[in-house]
């Protein structure tokens, strides 16, 4: 399913300069370069311990003084040094950064959410998607932020999406995350992924994303949301329609699921299947909701991410 | 922020702050600014007579630049995060190094 959160949109006249990987700080300038002691924890700086692809955006195109802005793959949505938690989010199709909004203000200021930051929606608008799963995930796994303890989170195909990066993550020697949530999604062996949706004609298509019921009506009644939010959807079904799950070990940390009570389209059984992916423990947690449990029920969430984050780590950071 | 001095940024800037705070330079979507609440934005934005569409805070997402895009023109700064607040200077940088980003603001 899929709510429009994201906004992806036609290049226009925005430019992207895609740097590649290491620009070098402080030839560019830092986001953060203001917060006090944010070189511990800021990976454009190093401090993070990774460093990331920090592409290049100029916001505000067509004025005179354009300006470069760096942008992320993780945007952290409070001060990352103030938290004694760390949470990693992905969203479902189409969303961008904000789909963690309430959650962050609910978990803030002691957890932070570093969420997922993908091109061509919100802070990323004009850039272009990304379609291929695999080189995509290798993306995420050298640019996952590290502080600790750390909780892998995914929300409705961001599920999939965390868990192909967990396993990406491990297998690949980069830090773990210390458990994973996933909400409102079936096990991945259970996921049947929307094979052709991407492909479908303008109106059949926003008439299927219609029908999942995650978009505003304030924001249906605009008459350039399709040109806004259609890039990033689109993409993200692509992103996904081609998985087929192949037979991994299972993931040495804790899982908890989340579904709704009222969700209509998930079955208990696919969500208990969780289980069978872990070697660690596993809980199940069922909410009053339905499948949009961000967005009506976040406190209810915080409060099971809360439980979840392991409270002390012995990896180190 | 010297907001005061741009009445049609003071106007932009209220139309967003009285929803989540935000300096001029942060970013909506940093800000927490979801799909939803740009809508409500944007009506707010038209209630006060600005000429604008949804689009243009996606094209222009800060209340600086979207003020400059609608004709209040003043030199941009580079988005902050959130948390750093409304109440510091803008762009007082600490040790940026070679001064690489004047151009953008008023450093």
């Amino acid at each position: 399913m899929s709510r429009i959160d994201g906004a992806g949109g036609p290049p226009q006249r925005l430019i992207q300069r895609a740097l590649g990987a290491g620009s070098d700080h402080p030839s560019m300038r830092c986001p953060f370069l203001e917060h006090a002691g944010h070189r511990r924890w800021c990976q454009h700086c190093g401090g993070g311990a990774g460093r990331v692809n920090w592409g290049h955006v100029s916001v505000g195109a067509g004025t005179e003084d354009e300006q470069v802005r760096p942008t992320d793959w993780f945007i952290p949505l409070s001060d990352p040094d103030r938290a004694v938690g760390h949470v990693c989010a992905l969203p479902q199709a189409g969303g961008g950064a904000t789909a963690f909004a309430a959650l962050a203000d609910e978990l803030g200021p002691d957890i932070t959410v570093w969420a997922l930051n993908l091109p061509g929606r919100q802070a990323r608008f004009g850039e272009p998607t990304r379609t291929d799963l695999d080189p995509l995930l290798d993306d995420l796994a050298g640019a996952f932020p590290h502080p600790a303890p750390m909780l892998l989170f995914g929300y409705c195909s961001g599920a999939l999406l965390a868990f192909l990066l967990a396993h990406r993550l491990h297998h690949h020697g980069h830090r773990a995350p210390d458990a994973l949530m996933v909400a409102s999604y079936p096990a991945p062996d259970r996921a049947e992924p929307a094979r052709s949706t991407h492909r479908l004609p303008g109106e059949q298509f926003w008439s299927e994303i219609l029908s999942y019921g995650g978009v505003p009506e304030r924001i249906a009644a605009q008459s350039d949301f399709r040109e806004i939010f259609e890039p990033a959807l689109r993409a993200d079904y692509e992103l996904l329609s081609g998985y087929h799950h192949r037979d991994v070990a299972p993931l040495p940390l804790p899982i908890t699921t989340i579904a709704g009570a009222a969700d209509p389209v998930l079955r208990t059984a696919d969500v208990d299947r969780w289980r069978a992916h872990t070697t660690g423990p596993f809980r199940s947690e069922t909410i009053d909701g339905d499948h949009w449990l961000l967005e009506n029920s976040p406190r209810r969430v915080a409060d099971l991410v809360r439980a979840s984050l392991p409270r002390t780590t012995t990896a180190p950071r | 922020m010297n907001a005061g001095r741009n009445p049609g940024l003071t106007g932009v800037h209220a139309c967003f702050a009285r929803r989540r705070a935000l300096d001029a330079d942060t970013s909506f979507f940093e800000a927490g600014f979801t799909s939803a609440l740009l809508a409500e934005v944007l009506e707010d934005l038209r209630d006060e007579g600005f000429t604008v569409s949804l689009v243009d805070l996606y094209r222009y997402p800060t209340v600086r630049s979207l003020s400059a895009s609608l004709g209040f023109g003043e030199r941009r700064s580079p988005a902050a995060p959130p948390w750093l607040g409304a109440s510091r200077n803008p762009v007082t940088v600490l040790s940026p190094g070679p001064s690489i980003g004047s151009a953008d603001g008023p450093v």
